[in-house]
């Protein structure tokens, strides 16, 4: 690095006025990149030009345009934590999928498409809890307000409806006595097959008469202190 | 070739991959995009880290911008957006209300209510005043030079013109105004250098 003479001095501020021939600018664009003392008295002249044309600055580091030019280079953060939670959430998913076809019996055939949206709104019923997060309600009431939301959501399948089917534990719910009697499947697998193969037989039997599980649940013992529509009014909340 | 079609070849240029060429663009404007974004953010600190995440930001754009705008209107822009996500990260509102149409005015060289700290006013005073008083103790054609440039925006042909004196000549005075300016600038400048 040559040190700065007065013929250095004067092109650089022929240079910043824009006033360099095309040839010594190329040139002194040249040394500029290569002397970081020339940088700086480059950066001290706009500071006083700054000062003579009074626009406002604030100084900033002397260092600080090292600084951000390394960062330019750098992968941005902020760029690589949402795919950093991607990456964990596709992890997760992957190793949920694994364990699920873990726990299948091997014999059991994948159900059908038709199989699966006939199965979705016994299992948004067998799923309370979100519903009662938002409601805030205590659990017993839990039943009544999925209920509804069932009869509501009857029809074509919603991304919310996939939403709130995402567990199965059979063990949140509160029941009303006409079906604390009955005899429950064990565990939460037999309690979706169950649940499955109920579905399905009404489906082939619209006219059968039958109840399915998904109506029992929406029908609860009413309440007289209840007023009619209050279930709603709980799940839009 | 002017000041904004300069900053035009060391945009092409920082385009094409030349990091020197937006090295000096940062070098140039980072003083006042920092002024723009002490209006909005108070504390020194955040108000560094939001203009080197602005260039940074303008950096990554680069390949986006057409330059139907001037650098710094651009940069400008995104540094006012910058200082406004990072309030709103933060959950507050800005300290004033400065907008992206005030970006020709305050390049029109009108200060505006600044919120900055006593210690950094009184650095941009001393600033000031040093400049200031090197240009009071210039000979008088080199002060007339480097005010017809600076003040005025006259390019260096005009100057001869309204000076009677050949462009060579003109070239020589701006310099040594701003050599002379320099001296007295640059152990204020270092001074801050060694500032924590």
């Amino acid at each position: 690095m040559k040190p700065i003479n007065d013929n250095d001095l004067e092109q650089l501020s022929a240079y910043i006025d824009g006033e360099l021939s095309d040839s010594e600018r190329r040139f002194f664009q040249k040394r500029l990149a290569n002397d970081e003392a020339l940088r700086a008295c480059c950066e001290r002249a706009w500071i006083a030009s700054s000062v003579l044309k009074s626009q406002p600055f604030q100084l900033m580091p002397a260092d600080s345009a090292e600084r951000i030019c390394a960062q330019c280079d750098a992968p941005s953060v902020r760029f690589r934590q949402p795919l950093r939670l991607v990456a964990s959430f596709g992890a997760l998913a992957l190793v949920a999928a694994l364990g699920y076809q873990l726990l299948l019996p091997s014999d059991t055939a994948p159900p059908t498409l038709a199989q699966q949206s006939e199965a979705r709104p016994a299992a948004v019923a067998a799923e309370p809890g979100p519903r009662v997060a938002k409601t805030g309600k205590p659990a017993a009431a839990a039943v009544s307000v999925t209920g509804s939301g069932i009869r509501e959501s009857a029809g074509p399948v919603q991304d919310t409806d996939l939403r709130v089917a995402d567990g199965n534990d059979p063990s949140q719910f509160e029941l009303n006595e006409s079906t604390r009697a009955k005899s429950w499947p064990k565990s939460g697998q037999d309690m979706g097959d169950y649940v499955v193969r109920h579905n399905e037989m009404i489906g082939a039997n619209a006219n059968s008469g039958l109840v399915s599980y998904a109506q029992i649940l929406a029908e609860p013992e009413q309440d007289p202190s209840t007023p009619a529509g209050q279930d709603k009014e709980l799940d839009t909340q | 070739m002017g000041e904004h079609e300069l900053d035009g070849e060391l945009v092409q240029r920082a385009k094409a991959g030349d990091k020197s060429a937006f090295d000096l663009l940062v070098r140039k404007y980072q003083h006042r995009i920092a002024a723009v974004v002490s209006r909005f953010v108070r504390d020194y600190g955040d108000c560094q880290d939001v203009v080197q995440d602005s260039f940074i930001r303008a950096y990554k754009s680069l390949p986006g911008f057409r330059g139907d705008s001037q650098f710094y209107t651009w940069m400008y822009r995104i540094a006012v957006n910058t200082a406004k996500n990072h309030l709103a990260g933060k959950k507050r509102r800005p300290s004033s209300d400065v907008e992206l149409e005030d970006a020709e005015f305050i390049d029109g060289g009108i200060y505006v209510q600044n919120n900055d700290t006593p210690e950094h006013e009184l650095l941009r005073e001393e600033i000031a005043k040093v400049v200031g008083r090197a240009l009071d103790q210039l000979p008088d054609e080199i002060r007339q030079a480097i005010t017809l440039r600076e003040m005025e925006g006259l390019s260096y042909e005009e100057i001869a013109d309204v000076m009677n004196s050949p462009v060579g000549t003109v070239r020589s005075r701006i310099f040594r105004a701003r050599e002379a300016i320099d001296a007295r600038l640059r152990p204020l400048y270092e001074q801050q250098r060694v500032r924590p």
